[in-house]
């Protein structure tokens, strides 16, 4: 009798925290910005509560031996990877990123993050890296390799029941052999 | 004096409250706090280490005004320089700074001025963090633009800025203290840094 309210306090909690929470992972080997062969690493997660709306992003690229981290962010035009003036030059209409707001990469045919699933997901990229006198080891500053056509990522998805919600732990990024 | 949970949770509450009063009415422990940290960035400067500020909620407010009020001296953040920028980056997580409570007197970043260097602001946040909302029910936060609405078209500002909505993979109070151990934060502090 007197565990009462403690059961009721698990159940009210159960029901406002509770929720499944989703990965999605997605590897492909390709050539980086230097012409290298490199396995990259795409994933995100998304939150989908017990009560509430679902939640999801942004999504991270990891490039093997590369200190670069790419995020696809969701926007009002789409999911989109935004290059930094000084830091991303526009391979395509050969040109530094001017502005803050420079598409240098986006998610074919999606929009928003809690709507995709798992299968095939294509994307695209632009630009290649820039550096200056404050970037760590400008060598393993590569990512995927710009061009015109879309690269295709088999997303798998990973998902499990959380009583207070869980951080789902990001795939490790692919190991380098090289030495720095 | 409440013991037990309800103790627990009402001492919670009232630091809480402690604080955003402090923050808010800028007493003089909120000048001390800047104070501090502000001593504290320019010993890290002067010792000849880049310096790059990771803020957490209340904190971000603390950040963003010592960020502003460096980048006014004259002597420091020559734009076309990064060696005479004290702090080379600031990332904020769960920041109220959207809240109209704490708007006030923050309508505007500091103009970098003329030359081609920029200055990072990172925001993260949650849709459901109540401190991001100021809901305290943690109303669904809709659209992309909180620090964002800081741009400006001016090429003087010399600012990037980004808001990162991101899945914490928690919900409510819980979603606001789960940033530190987020693997997409960690990567964007790591990029941020590498660059």
């Amino acid at each position: 009798m007197r565990h009462y309210p403690v059961l009721i306090l698990c159940v009210l909690l159960g029901f406002s925290q509770g929720c499944t929470n989703y990965l999605y992972t997605g590897k492909i080997m390709e050539q980086d910005s230097f012409d290298i062969n490199r396995e990259m690493i795409l994933y995100w997660s998304k939150t989908d509560p017990l009560i509430g709306s679902p939640k999801a992003g942004p999504a991270t690229l990891v490039t093997q031996c590369s200190l670069r981290r790419l995020s696809f962010d969701e926007r009002e035009q789409g999911i989109l990877f935004l290059g930094d003036p000084e830091k991303d030059f526009d391979v395509l209409h050969n040109t530094p990123v001017p502005s803050q707001d420079h598409v240098c990469g986006r998610f074919i045919h999606q929009s928003t993050f809690v709507h995709i699933s798992e299968g095939s997901l294509s994307l695209t990229v632009f630009c290649k890296p820039e550096t200056d006198e404050f970037s760590a080891r400008p060598q393993n500053q590569g990512y995927l390799k710009a061009r015109k056509e879309p690269y295709t990522f088999d997303i798998q998805e990973t998902k499990e029941w959380s009583f207070l919600g869980n951080i789902i732990e990001a795939p490790p990024p692919p190991q380098c052999l090289e030495s720095p | 004096m409440v013991s037990g949970p309800i103790g627990v949770v009402a001492e919670k509450a009232l630091d809480l409250v402690g604080d955003v009063v402090t923050a808010k009415l800028d007493t003089s422990t909120a000048h001390e706090i800047r104070q501090g940290l502000r001593q504290r960035i320019l010993d890290i400067y002067e010792e000849g280490n880049p310096c790059y500020l990771v803020a957490h909620s209340l904190g971000t407010i603390y950040a963003f005004d010592v960020v502003n009020e460096l980048m006014r001296e004259k002597e420091l953040f020559n734009r076309a320089s990064r060696k005479t920028w004290p702090i080379q980056g600031l990332v904020t997580l769960g920041s109220p700074i959207g809240i109209g409570l704490f708007r006030k007197g923050r309508t505007r970043v500091a103009k970098l001025g003329e030359g081609t260097k920029w200055f990072r602001w990172i925001n993260y946040w949650d849709r459901t963090d109540p401190v991001v909302s100021g809901s305290i029910f943690g109303k669904h936060v809709s659209g992309y633009d909180i620090a964002e609405k800081y741009r400006k078209e001016d090429p003087k500002q010399g600012w990037i800025i980004r808001d990162k909505p991101l899945d914490t993979g928690r919900t409510w109070l819980l979603a606001h203290v789960a940033y530190w151990d987020h693997t997409v934060v960690g990567d964007g502090l790591a990029d941020l840094i590498a660059n």
